[in-house]
């Protein structure tokens, strides 16, 4: 079967890409643009693993990574954010994120993460 | 009537009483300190007495309005008296000084026949000043109970002045004479003295506006008013310039002014507040005094001027009011009595009788010297009494009262040249005051005898005093003031010019004309060397302090000072001139003198040694002072430091912040620059559609990413300063329409209205066009961002306001929540709300337009608008000419 990843961010380009390279790696690919649209769709699909941003409209990603961690099965979250301090990526860690990528990164550093991950 | 007076006037004396033993046990708290000011200021209205009561009343009533001078005088005085009263303090504690007396003889080489002299005089002059309050008590007694005053009837148990007399030496006795060392504050003293200050005051403020309000429906008051006002007032220069000269002297100098001002002060901090409370005070007594006199010869016409209070306010306002007016006048009268027989008594005592004793045998001396004080005040009361009863009886208040001014006026030369005349003399002073008391005698006191021996006032012929001033066309009190002032001076200063001074008084000289340039306390120089075994100079102290105050001032000196006295049996010149000024605490400073002198091997110094050691005081003092004014401006620096650091560091903190929110901001567009660079390059069989999409989306996130760093970049030269403008003539509404133009293709694409309305011509103004430009872009570009996303409207509307020209953009998005309206002019305001953020735009456009517009000293503010969406406004002044447009510096200082 194949895995499921739901991608989060409100940045369209940065969302289409990542939506465009995991669908030809053979990922089934789900996209939200902003926390609540996020919710909905793990709700609804059950992914295995969430790429989430922190910085959006309404919910931040700490929130989601809330939800999604209180889920039984939870869904490994990646963070992939632009907040580069020390302080931002321990606040990830503690929200429960399996891993924090600060943008930008290359997209085989994603891929192999993500292999890793599930 | 009579028994009202009695059981008040006992309520009052035994209330005066308690008061002083509660001050005596409260006071001397710090918590009371604040107080001690006001305290001061109100103890000093002690020269208020009786007289000021009834007899300014009476002087009003015959005479106008010179009863005024009186108080003019000490005010004039009080306007130097801080210098004075500062140096005062400073000798007080440092050279032991506890009265008038004890001033002048410790500065005049501490001689004992200065200090006999003017202790002497004082009683002299100053006794039929205390005649004149038990007067006054007495008369306002009978006024009130309409007794006939019997004053040829001698000594009479029926006379109440008696045993107020008595009373109040019991008073002076047990809270007067609580210590040895006269120059010690007495709490409980200067606590009464300040009450009844307060007591008198109030009493003739509410009895003087009941009187008056009942004198104002009367209408004889108004013609004498009217008779009072048209008087022409005939100005007798001399006898003003006299009364202002021996109230402002007195007012320095009286035995109850200089123990309240100097000897019972307890801070040079009391001053201050005394240099305009106490005028103020002088001026509220007299508020009333007016009136009374005018009412007085039409109402009570059988009553002496002197008692028109008494009188009138017993008709004004029934026995209450009058009852009321006498205890006032009672507590003048016994604050001032008590005082001054404190003051005479120390003097006399101190200066007369204690010389007497200090050879005795019996040890210790401490209780029989508070004995003798006793005695004397004993003694001088007792002579109070019966001078009020046999010669006083018939002179008015005003009168005894100028009498005595004159006779202490004659300190004045010496005082002042004490303190400010290096060269002054002992001689000198001892002549020029002998002289001025002469002078004085013969004009004041003489005739008075003459009528009591020879019947005949005028028994000297040519040279009776009367005839003498009538000759000159002054009164007698002018002649008396003028000649005896002119001649003490005049014998003051041409003596002290050609006498030589002794070692010691010169030594006293300078200690005490520079006492404000010397240090002072422990430190203070010492300008003889001796030393004396430690024992000897202990036991001196014991025989006249006493074993328990020795010990205390012993053990606080050794505590002080570091110095363990059973290590060191012999005391040094220091410890020796602090044991001398205990004992001119006691016994003054001349018999101190000579008790250390009789167990001192004293040493005597050169003249340039004692130079030399007075200039070093002199150089150290200065020194403290710099270090001090050194340190302080150390502090200051320190402080500005500080406070630049933490500008510096919250600057810095902000541009970490801004760095932060730049880097933040550099990395989304590069994200997805990067991915989408990476995926067109790893797969080359990716559709041609797909690739064109990725590689224009990468070009358009250049573009945002140029953008960004051009407005960062813009940014920082705005808040740099840097950035200038460059003015031309604009034609706003021109500028508006082609904007709006080139906006209409993006409106058109996005399904929004723009619309541009702008009703009359705008006038022509100077600013910078590109920027203008630029601000109007970012606005309505934002405006067509965040108008309603169905039907989305935005209008611009421009028109001339005063002196300005407004520029509104209005969206009918969904508004700005009101707490934010300021904030989205931050930079990165987007960034830090997330709920407004939207994918374009960099987040410093506002940011950028608030300063463009601050910096043509305009302002842009989001309004109000309660019909929905955005409404963001900017004025522009209009400038007819470009060089009137200076831009700030830092445009963050426009807000």
């Amino acid at each position: 079967m194949r895995s499921k990843i739901l991608i989060v961010d409100d940045e369209i380009n940065i969302l289409m890409s990542l939506e465009y390279l995991f669908k030809r790696k053979g990922y089934e690919v789900y996209i939200a643009r902003n926390g609540a649209e996020a919710k909905a769709l793990a709700d609804a699909n059950k992914p295995d693993l969430v790429l989430l941003d922190i910085m959006m409209p309404d919910v931040d990603g700490y929130e989601v990574c809330d939800y999604l961690k209180a889920k039984v099965p939870a869904p490994k979250v990646v963070f992939l954010s632009a907040k580069s301090k020390k302080d931002d990526v321990q606040k990830g860690y503690d929200h429960g994120a399996d891993l924090y990528l600060l943008k930008p990164f290359s997209n085989k550093d994603l891929l192999q993460h993500i292999q890793e991950l599930i | 009537m009579t028994v009202l007076l009695i059981v008040i006037g006992t309520a009052y004396l035994g209330f005066i009483f308690g008061a002083a033993w509660y001050f005596e046990k409260r006071l001397s708290n710090l918590g009371y300190r604040k107080w001690m000011p006001y305290i001061y200021a109100l103890a000093l209205a002690v020269y208020c007495t009786a007289w000021t009561f009834y007899g300014s009343i009476g002087r009003a009533a015959e005479s106008g309005f010179d009863f005024l001078l009186i108080y003019i005088g000490p005010t004039l005085a009080l306007f130097l008296w801080y210098p004075i009263a500062r140096k005062l303090y400073f000798l007080k504690v440092n050279q032991g000084i506890g009265s008038l007396a004890d001033l002048l003889s410790a500065r005049y080489g501490k001689d004992a026949r200065l200090g006999k002299l003017v202790a002497t005089l004082s009683l002299v002059g100053v006794l039929p000043y205390i005649s004149l309050q038990i007067k006054a008590i007495s008369e306002s007694f009978d006024v009130l109970s309409q007794r006939e005053t019997q004053y040829n009837a001698g000594f009479s148990l029926e006379d109440p002045a008696l045993y107020v007399t008595l009373v109040m030496v019991a008073f002076t006795v047990l809270f007067g004479t609580r210590y040895v060392q006269n120059n010690r504050p007495k709490a409980g003293l200067i606590g009464t003295i300040a009450f009844e200050s307060l007591f008198k005051l109030l009493a003739f403020l509410i009895v003087g506006f009941i009187g008056l309000n009942s004198f104002l429906k009367d209408e004889r008051f108004f013609t004498a008013l009217d008779r009072f006002s048209n008087q022409s007032v005939a100005i007798p220069t001399a006898e003003w310039a006299s009364i202002l000269l021996i109230s402002a002297f007195s007012f320095m100098l009286l035995p109850r002014q200089f123990q309240m001002g100097v000897v019972e002060n307890t801070s040079v901090k009391n001053i201050p507040k005394a240099l305009w409370l106490v005028p103020l005070y002088m001026l509220v007594l007299n508020l009333f005094v007016v009136p009374f006199a005018l009412m007085g010869p039409s109402l009570a016409p059988d009553t002496k001027p002197d008692f028109y209070l008494l009188s009138l306010s017993l008709q004004a306002g029934g026995p209450a009011t009058a009852a009321l007016a006498f205890l006032g006048g009672l507590s003048a009268a016994t604050s001032m009595i008590i005082v001054s027989t404190l003051a005479l008594a120390n003097m006399v005592s101190t200066h007369v009788l204690v010389p007497q004793i200090v050879w005795k045998k019996e040890k210790p001396l401490d209780r029989r010297i508070i004995g003798l004080r006793r005695w004397a005040i004993l003694g001088i009361l007792i002579l109070a009494y019966f001078y009020y009863h046999y010669i006083a009886a018939k002179e008015s208040l005003v009168s005894i009262g100028m009498v005595s001014f004159v006779a202490i006026s004659q300190f004045a030369p010496a005082f002042l040249g004490a303190l400010f005349w290096k060269q002054a003399h002992r001689r000198a002073a001892i002549e020029s005051i002998s002289v001025g008391f002469g002078v004085w005698f013969y004009f004041l006191v003489l005739p008075e005898i003459l009528t009591v021996i020879t019947g005949d006032r005028h028994f000297l012929g040519f040279w009776s005093p009367q005839i003498l001033a009538a000759e000159m066309n002054i009164s007698i009190l002018s002649a008396a003031t003028i000649f005896s002032l002119l001649m003490n001076s005049i014998v003051f200063i041409w003596r002290s010019l050609s006498l030589e001074a002794s070692q010691e008084e010169e030594n006293q000289a300078t200690l005490f004309v520079q006492a404000n340039s010397l240090l002072q306390g422990p430190n203070a120089p010492e300008v003889y060397r001796g030393t004396a075994p430690f024992p000897n100079i202990k036991s001196l102290l014991i025989n006249f302090l006493g074993n328990r105050r020795t010990e205390e001032v012993l053990d606080r000196y050794a505590r002080l000072n570091n110095i363990d006295w059973s290590s060191s049996p012999t005391a040094d010149s220091r410890v020796i001139s602090y044991a001398e000024r205990l004992l001119a605490e006691a016994i003054g400073p001349a018999s101190a003198k000579i008790m250390i002198s009789s167990v001192v091997q004293r040493e005597e110094l050169s003249r340039s040694e004692v130079l030399n050691i007075l200039e070093e005081s002199q150089k150290v003092l200065q020194l403290n002072r710099e270090l001090s004014s050194r340190s302080e401006a150390l502090r200051l620096a320190t402080e500005e430091l500080r406070n630049a650091n933490e500008k510096l560091q919250e600057i810095t903190e902000l541009k970490d912040e801004f760095l932060y929110t730049v880097t933040h901001e550099l990395r989304t567009p590069l994200t997805a620059i990067r991915t989408q660079a990476e995926l067109v390059q790893d797969d080359p069989e990716m559709p041609e559609e797909d690739r064109q999409r990725f590689i224009g989306n990468i070009v358009s996130d250049c573009d945002r990413l140029t953008r960004l760093i051009g407005n960062v970049l813009d940014l920082e030269k705005f808040e740099s300063g840097s950035q200038k403008l460059s003015l031309s003539k604009l034609d706003l509404g021109a500028l508006l329409r082609d904007t709006e133009r080139q906006f209409q293709a993006l409106a058109k694409k996005r399904g929004h209205i723009l619309r541009c309305e702008i009703s009359a011509p705008l006038m022509a103004t100077y600013a910078d066009v590109d920027r203008i430009t630029q601000v109007l872009h970012n606005l309505i570009g934002n405006a067509l961002k965040y108008a309603a996303a169905e039907n989305g409207q935005v209008w611009i509307t421009a028109y001339q306001l005063d002196q300005d020209l407004k520029v509104n953009i209005h969206d009918n998005g969904k508004g700005i929540p009101d707490a934010d309206r300021e904030l989205v002019f931050d930079k990165f305001y987007q960034v830090r709300n997330q709920t407004r953020r939207k994918p374009s735009g960099s987040g410093l456009g506002l940011a950028i337009c608030k300063n463009i517009i601050q910096m043509h000293k305009g302002r842009i503010w989001i309004e109000d608008n309660p019909g929905g969406g955005t409404k963001i406004s900017f004025t522009l002044p209009l400038y007819q000419e470009a060089q009137k447009l200076k831009p700030t510096k830092n445009s963050e200082d426009a807000q």
